[in-house]
């Protein structure tokens, strides 16, 4: 049942394995509640028996969790790329000609400071 | 001597429409611990093109002193993301400084600087959005033939799993416009950007040409270059890619 709730609370990032798992989780439980249809579900798939069918189910459950977690590691490694590259946008050490370029659009000159700070007192 | 002197006022126009073109390019180079060849490949780059970028993607030796003893504007990555994400990264910061085109360019010397202008010349003459290097239709030295059966599959993959028809789906060297660059963005961090890119590149229907360059491959550019198993890892970055949002 748990597996089933973080199934459908992955339904936004990862479709595919949200759907897996829930289809999974929904056999498992069925399977599980009904040890008689868990045989004849295992006879009609070519499994010995009831029990290796929930744990195969169980397997693929799993399989599919590992497969989501790391979608969000991947997720969680792209805001990391952002948070990165908004620093490194910060801290951009320019070439002698573009801060020269920097320097003409706003020039700043102890001129400009002394009369600002005339201004304030 | 009429016709001589409109001949040289067109010439000096022409020279001085490459001028403005040259000027308003930016070309990026993603770096991680290339200490020892980065001012070359930069010196190199600033002998045409004032505007040039190293984005140094977290490298542990002296990549930023000597990229920035040779002229070119300094980003710096505090940790390692690859690649594509230093690509990105530079990228953004010349759209940010008013970019008209730009270029990547690899940072092991690999690539020539005159491909860049014949780059730029095709893009203007053509009016295509993105022009992309080739090494098929231009020079591969000294590339080893196990190397070029995996480029050349890498060919047949894109062309399956995008249906652009290329001779080289891998190359490193790139011009865009900037209204193009603005239409793309590198998600794929490492060596799986290229692939992404061309897959960008159709789904925003820009229009891209091939451009003969030439590939020298020395052993530092093969000792430092991609592993021929990153290819493995390039399709499953790309696949399960495809299996979330």
């Amino acid at each position: 049942m748990i597996v089933s709730v973080y199934a459908i609370m992955q339904g936004k990032t990862s479709p595919i394995v949200a759907l897996g798992v829930l289809i999974a989780s929904f056999c498992g439980i069925l399977l599980t509640a009904a040890p008689d249809l868990a045989n004849m579900a295992a006879h009609a798939v070519g499994v010995g028996r009831g029990t290796d069918l929930i744990l195969y189910c169980f397997v693929l459950i799993s399989l599919a969790v590992i497969l989501n977690v790391h979608f969000k590691i991947r997720a969680h490694h792209e805001k990391l790329t952002e948070i990165v590259r908004a620093v490194a946008l910060s801290t951009v050490k320019e070439s002698g000609v573009h801060a020269e370029q920097r320097a003409v659009i706003a020039p700043h000159t102890h001129a400009d400071s002394v009369a600002s700070s005339d201004k304030l007192s | 001597m009429v016709d001589a002197c409109e001949q040289a006022q067109a010439a000096s126009d022409r020279g001085g429409y490459e001028a403005v073109l040259i000027s308003s390019t930016w070309i990026i180079i993603a770096a991680f611990n290339e200490g020892t060849v980065i001012a070359e490949v930069v010196s190199a780059a600033r002998k045409v093109f004032a505007n040039v970028v190293v984005v140094d993607d977290g490298s542990t030796d002296f990549t930023s002193l000597a990229a920035s003893a040779a002229g070119a504007t300094v980003i710096r990555h505090c940790i390692n993301l690859g690649q594509g994400a230093a690509l990105q990264t530079g990228i953004d910061y010349a759209l940010l400084r008013g970019a008209s085109y730009v270029a990547t360019f690899d940072a092991d010397g690999q690539h020539c600087v005159e491909d860049l202008v014949t780059m730029l010349r095709q893009l203007d003459e053509t009016g295509a959005d993105v022009a992309l290097g080739s090494r098929f239709l231009g020079k591969a030295e000294g590339i080893d033939p196990l190397r070029k059966r995996v480029l050349q599959l890498g060919v047949a993959f894109q062309r399956i799993t995008t249906g652009a028809r290329l001779t080289d789906a891998h190359n490193g060297l790139r011009m865009l416009r900037a209204s193009a660059a603005k239409k793309i963005r590198m998600r794929q961090n490492r060596m799986a950007h290229a692939s992404e890119l061309i897959a960008n590149i159709i789904e925003a229907k820009l229009n891209f040409i091939e451009v003969p360059c030439t590939i020298r491959y020395t052993g530092y550019s093969k000792e430092k270059g991609q592993k021929l198993s990153g290819a493995i890892q390039i399709v499953l970055d790309l696949a399960i890619k495809r299996m979330y949002r």
